[in-house]
C-alpha cells in the first residue's frame, strides 16, 4: 500500500484508460464515495494521445466531485501497476481495425454477426488477441503488486478469466459486467415496476446468465413478464430474449442484439433476421461511433467544456469501497466454477453471486441451474475452454475446434468452410496471434 | 406481516434475548412472534418476558403462545429451534455414563458420546418437525440453534433437503475476545473463520488490512491469556490457526487434554485462571451439565425478575431475518451443507462458512484454500457426526457403536469392548427419547 504522509492512500491503476468514457465513469463511481477521496489514479494507456485525455478526464472529474485524486498518466505499464491495490483491465487489443477484420472475413464465408466480443468465431479471435496480453499483465501483477485485485471488464470474459486463473491462479481476479443489474433493469421497465423493487437471482456464464428468479412484493414476477411479451411495443424492444424465454422458460442477460449471436435460431437467413429484427454487425457500427465519441470528448475537454457526472451501476467501485470500509454488499462476477454452479463444467468461468466485504471476494454456491438453461451455457463453456487451451498450449488445431463447436457459425458454415476461415483469420490477425496459434501449421484435427 | 415462530421458547434466557433482538429491528417490530414449548410453565415465563418487552417498548408485534407445534408452524415465515430434547435429565445420562467408563466430558454437547446421544435423541425431533414445515409452512426458512449443530444439520439436509441455516455464536464471541485480546476496537476487525461448527479457524482476522495474528501470538504470551484460554491458545501455538469455541468446549474435541480424572483435575483445571469465566467449571468433567442445572433452578421461578436487553446482542438469528426481509446484504458465519464450498472436506458434511444473506436467503460462499492440518482436525470430528446421522436415519445401532469408537477422545481412553458396553447402556437407558431403534412390532 502506497504511502502519503502518515495516511494510507489507495492506488487504482487503470489499464486501456484511453477508453476515455470508461474511465470517467467508472472514477465518477469511485470518487462519490467520500472514503476513496485521495485515491491515487494511475492511468496508462499504450496511445499517448488518448492517456492525456483520459488524464484531462480524470482530473476535470475529480475536481468536480472535490475528490482530491492523485492522477498519473503512465506510458509505462509497469509504473502504473507498482504498488496499486486495484488493476482495472479494460483494454482492447487490436482496437477498431482487428474488429473488422473479425467482422469482414467470417461475412465472405456468409457468417454474419453482430456483435462478436464473446462467443462465436469474433470472440474465438477476440479471446486470441487478448489471451496473451493478459498474462503479461497478469505476471507484471506478480511483480509489481502481487496483493491487488484485478478486475476486468474486457471482453471475451469468459475466454480471459479462464486464461487468467488458468495460467496465474495466484492473482486475485474478478470479471466484472453491467449485464445483470441492465437486464435486471430492464425488465424491471417491461413490467413497469421500479427496478429497486424487483428482487432477483441469477446465474450462469457471462452474457449468457439467466433470471432464475424474479419477485416483486413476494410474488413470482415471472407470469408479469409473459403477460408483456404480449405487448408488442414490449416484444419489439427485446424480440430474441423474450422468444428465448417462451421457449427455454426464463430471461436471459445481455441484450438480444448479443444473445442472436448465441444461439443456431435468429441469424442463420435472412429471412430470420427480418423476424425477430437482428442487427446485424451492430458493433461495427458502435465501434464507429466510439472512435467519433472519443474525438468529441477530447475536443469537449479541450474547450473547458462540461460532461454529465452519474452514477453507473458498474460494480467496480462498489468492490473498492467494500474492500475499504468493510461494508457488506452482493455482486455478480465471473469466477472460476469451483463447485458453484454444479450443472456446468468444473473449472469453467462462470457468473455467481460474490459477497464482498473486508476479508475481500467470496462467491457464493448456486447449486444446479435449470437444465435447458445449463445445456444453453454449456457448449460455450467448451469453446472458451478450447480457446484457452489453444493460446496456453500453442495448439492451432484447438481453434478450429473451438470455431466448429460454436453453436452459431455451423448453423450457417460446413466443417471446411469454418477451417478455411480460421485459418484466414489467424492469417489475417498475423503478429497479434499466440505463438504457437500462429506459426503451426494449418489444417483441422492437426496437432 | 412477518411471523416468527420459535421452538422451545421455554429457554428462558435465549427467548428473551433473541425476542429483544428483533423487536430492535425497525423492519420486524410488527411481527408476529410465536412461542412454542411443551412445557406451559416455562412458556408462560417467556411470554411474560416477551411481551413486556413488546409493551416496555411501546411495540404493534403481537405475541402468540401455544403448546401444539402444528398451530406455531403454521403459517410462519421463521423458524428458530431451541429446543432441548430430553432435558438435563437426558443430558445426565450423556455425562455420567461416559464417566464411569472414563470418558472425560467438559460439556458433552457437540461430539463424544454426549454429542452422540444427543444428536440421537434431537434429529427425529428436528425431521418430525420438518414434515409438519412442509406441510404448514412450505416456504419457511429454519434457523437451528439446536446442538449438536452440525450432526442436526447434516441430518435434516440428508433427510429433506429443507433450507436451513445452522447458528451459533461462537464465532462471534471469539472474535470478540481476539479483538479484545490484542486492543482493537471490535468494530475496526475482520475475520475468515471456517471450519466446523465449534471447530472452525480463523484463518485471516485483520484490523483494516493490518494482519493481527502477529499481535495475538504477543498476547497469548500473557499469563492472564493462558489462564483464560489455555487449550484453545495451546491448540493454536501446535496448529497455527485460533479456534472457535471455549476452552472447555475444545479439550474434548481431540485426544490431548483429558485422558483420565487425573489429568483433568490435576493437570487441566489449574490452567483456567479466570475466577470470572466459571460456566463450564474450568474444564471439569461434567462443568456444563452442573451450570445449567444451577440456571435451570434460577430462571424457574418468577420470570419477570429478568432484564430487558438495552441493545441487541451479537446472536445472527435477528439479523438474518432482517436481512432477508429488507434485501439489505449481510455476512454470517452459518452452518449449510458442504457442496463443494470447503473442497477438502467431504461433500455434503456440516460446515460453517461465511455466509451472504439478502432476500435470496441464505448463499454460503466458497474457499480456495483450506490448511491441511485443519482438515485433519475437522475431519476427525466429521467422522463421528457422519456415522452419527447415518445411526439417526437409518436406526441402525451398530452406526452408534461406530460412531462413538470413532470419536478421538473416547478411542484415546477406552477398548472397542468398553466402548460397546457404554454405547449398549446409553441406547438402554435413553430409550424413551430414541424411537429410530425401536423394534417394530416388539
Amino acid at each position: 500500500l502506497a504511502v502519503r504522509g502518515e495516511e494510507r492512500v489507495l492506488k487504482v491503476a487503470f489499464i486501456g484508460a484511453g477508453s476515455v468514457v470508461f474511465t470517467k465513469n467508472l472514477l465518477t463511481d469511485i470518487l462519490s464515495f467520500s472514503e476513496l477521496h485521495g485515491t491515487t489514479i494511475a492511468l496508462h494507456d499504450i496511445d499517448p494521445e488518448r492517456l492525456e485525455t483520459a488524464g484531462m478526464m480524470a482530473r476535470w472529474t475529480s475536481e468536480q466531485l472535490g475528490a482530491d485524486a492523485k492522477v498519473e498518466e503512465h506510458l509505462d505499464r509497469r509504473g502504473a501497476l507498482e504498488g496499486a491495490e486495484f488493476v482495472v483491465n479494460m483494454v482492447q487489443i487490436g482496437m477498431h481495425e482487428a474488429t473488422l477484420l473479425d467482422f469482414e472475413i467470417p461475412k465472405k464465408y456468409g457468417l454474419k454477426q453482430t456483435i462478436a466480443d464473446s462467443m462465436g468465431i469474433g470472440g474465438i479471435f477476440r479471446g486470441l488477441r487478448t489471451i496473451p496480453f493478459v498474462l503479461d499483465l497478469a505476471g507484471e501483477m506478480r511483480e509489481l503488486c502481487p496483493k491487488a485485485h484485478l478486475l476486468n471488464y474486457t471482453n471475451p470474459m469468459g475466454i480471459l478469466m479462464e486464461a487468467l486463473y488458468t495460467a496465474s491462479p495466484e492473482t486475485k481476479s474478478v470479471g466484472l459486467c453491467h449485464s445483470v443489474p441492465y437486464t435486471a433493469r430492464e425488465i424491471a421497465s417491461y413490467i413497469g415496476v421500479e427496478h429497486e423493487e424487483l428482487l432477483y437471482e441469477c446465474a450462469g456464464i457471462n452474457h449468457i446468465a439467466w433470471m432464475t428468479s424474479l419477485e416483486v412484493e413476494g410474488e413470482d414476477a415471472y407470469p408479469r413478464l409473459f403477460a408483456a411479451m404480449e405487448d408488442p411495443d414490449v416484444y419489439a424492444k427485446d424480440k430474441v430474449r423474450f422468444e428465448l424465454m417462451r421457449r427455454f422458460g426464463y430471461f436471459v442477460t445481455e441484450s438480444s442484439e448479443h444473445n442472436a449471436e448465441y444461439v443456431p435460431y435468429f441469424l442463420k437467413d435472412d429471412g430470420l433476421i427480418e423476424l425477430y429484427d437482428v442487427p446485424v454487425d451492430e458493433y461495427v457500427r458502435r465501434s464507429e461511433e466510439n472512435l467519433l465519441q472519443y474525438a468529441e470528448t477530447r475536443r469537449k475537454l479541450l474547450a473547458g467544456e462540461d460532461f454529465s457526472l452519474g452514477r453507473s451501476v458498474e460494480y467496480g467501485s462498489l468492490i473498492m469501497h467494500s474492500l475499504v470500509t468493510g461494508e457488506t454488499r452482493a455482486i455478480y462476477g465471473n469466477v472460476e466454477n469451483t463447485g458453484l454452479v454444479t450443472n456446468l463444467p468444473e473449472g469453467c468461468c462462470v457468473e455467481v453471486p460474490i459477497l464482498v466485504d473486508d476479508t475481500g471476494l467470496r462467491p457464493c454456491h448456486v447449486g444446479d441451474l435449470p437444465p435447458q438453461c445449463a445445456a444453453t451455457c454449456a457448449p460455450h463453456t467448451a469453446v472458451q475452454n478450447l480457446t484457452v487451451r489453444a493460446a496456453l498450449e500453442g495448439r492451432r488445431d484447438h481453434v478450429y475446434h473451438a470455431a466448429m463447436l460454436d453453436r452459431h457459425g455451423p448453423s450457417v458454415l460446413s466443417l471446411d468452410e469454418i477451417a478455411e476461415m480460421v485459418d484466414e483469420l489467424i492469417e489475417a490477425h498475423g503478429e497479434a496471434m499466440p505463438e504457437g496459434v500462429r506459426t503451426s501449421g494449418a489444417g483441422a484435427g492437426r496437432v | 406481516m412477518t411471523k416468527i415462530t420459535l421452538i422451545g421458547a421455554g429457554s428462558t434466557v435465549f427467548t428473551r434475548n433473541l425476542c429483544s433482538d428483533i423487536l430492535l429491528a425497525p423492519a420486524l417490530q410488527g411481527s408476529t412472534i410465536t412461542l412454542m414449548d411443551i412445557d406451559p410453565g416455562r412458556l408462560r415465563n417467556s411470554r411474560d418476558l416477551v411481551q413486556n418487552i413488546v409493551d416496555s417498548r411501546g411495540l404493534d408485534a403481537k405475541v402468540e403462545v401455544t403448546t401444539d407445534r402444528r398451530e406455531a408452524i403454521r403459517g410462519a415465515d421463521y423458524l428458530v429451534t431451541t429446543f432441548q430434547q430430553g432435558g438435563l435429565d437426558a443430558y445426565s445420562f450423556d455425562i455420567e455414563i461416559p464417566k464411569r467408563y472414563g470418558v472425560e466430558q467438559c460439556v458433552g454437547d457437540t461430539v463424544g458420546p454426549g454429542g452422540v446421544f444427543r444428536a440421537l435423541r434431537t434429529i427425529p425431533v428436528l425431521l418430525e418437525l420438518c414434515d409438519e414445515v412442509d406441510e404448514l409452512a412450505p416456504d419457511a426458512l429454519l434457523l437451528n440453534y439446536v446442538n449438536p449443530m452440525a450432526a442436526n444439520c447434516w441430518a435434516v439436509d440428508r433427510a429433506t433437503g429443507r433450507p436451513h441455516v445452522g447458528l451459533c455464536h461462537s464465532v462471534q464471541g471469539t472474535s470478540e475476545m481476539l479483538a479484545s485480546w490484542v486492543g482493537a476496537p471490535y468494530e475496526e476487525v475482520n475475520f475468515l473463520c471456517v471450519g466446523i461448527n465449534h471447530q472452525a479457524f480463523f484463518l485471516k482476522f485483520r484490523r483494516g488490512r493490518d494482519d493481527l495474528y502477529p499481535e495475538i501470538r504477543e498476547a497469548i504470551k500473557s499469563d492472564e491469556v493462558r489462564g483464560q484460554e489455555p487449550v484453545r491458545v495451546e491448540l493454536m501455538e501446535h496448529f497455527g490457526y485460533f479456534v472457535t469455541e471455549s476452552s472447555g468446549h475444545a479439550s474434548e474435541y481431540a485426544p490431548y487434554f483429558r485422558k483420565s480424572a487425573h489429568m483433568v483435575e490435576d493437570e487441566l483445571v489449574p490452567r483456567f485462571r479466570n475466577e470470572d469465566d466459571h460456566w463450564f467449571d474450568f474444564g471439569r468433567t461434567g462443568g456444563y451439565l452442573r451450570h445449567c442445572q444451577e440456571v435451570l433452578d434460577e430462571t424457574s421461578g418468577d420470570g419477570s425478575a429478568n432484564g430487558i436487553p438495552a441493545e441487541r446482542t451479537h446472536e445472527y438469528g435477528s439479523y438474518i431475518i432482517e436481512a432477508m426481509e429488507t434485501n439489505e446484504p449481510i455476512k454470517v458465519n452459518g452452518n449449510v451443507p458442504n457442496r463443494g464450498l470447503i473442497r477438502s472436506l467431504p461433500e455434503n458434511c456440516c460446515v460453517e462458512v461465511p455466509c451472504l444473506i439478502d432476500a435470496n436467503g441464505v448463499q454460503p460462499t466458497s474457499l480456495d484454500h483450506y490448511p491441511t492440518q485443519l482438515v485433519a482436525l475437522n475431519r476427525t470430528n466429521i467422522n463421528v457426526q457422519e456415522l452419527t446421522v447415518e445411526a439417526a436415519l437409518t436406526g441402525n445401532t451398530e452406526a452408534v457403536h461406530h460412531a462413538v469408537m470413532l470419536d478421538p477422545l473416547t478411542a484415546a481412553v477406552c477398548t472397542l469392548p468398553e466402548v460397546r458396553a457404554m454405547v449398549d447402556e446409553m441406547l438402554d437407558i435413553q430409550e424413551q427419547w430414541l424411537p429410530q431403534f425401536r423394534k417394530v412390532g416388539v
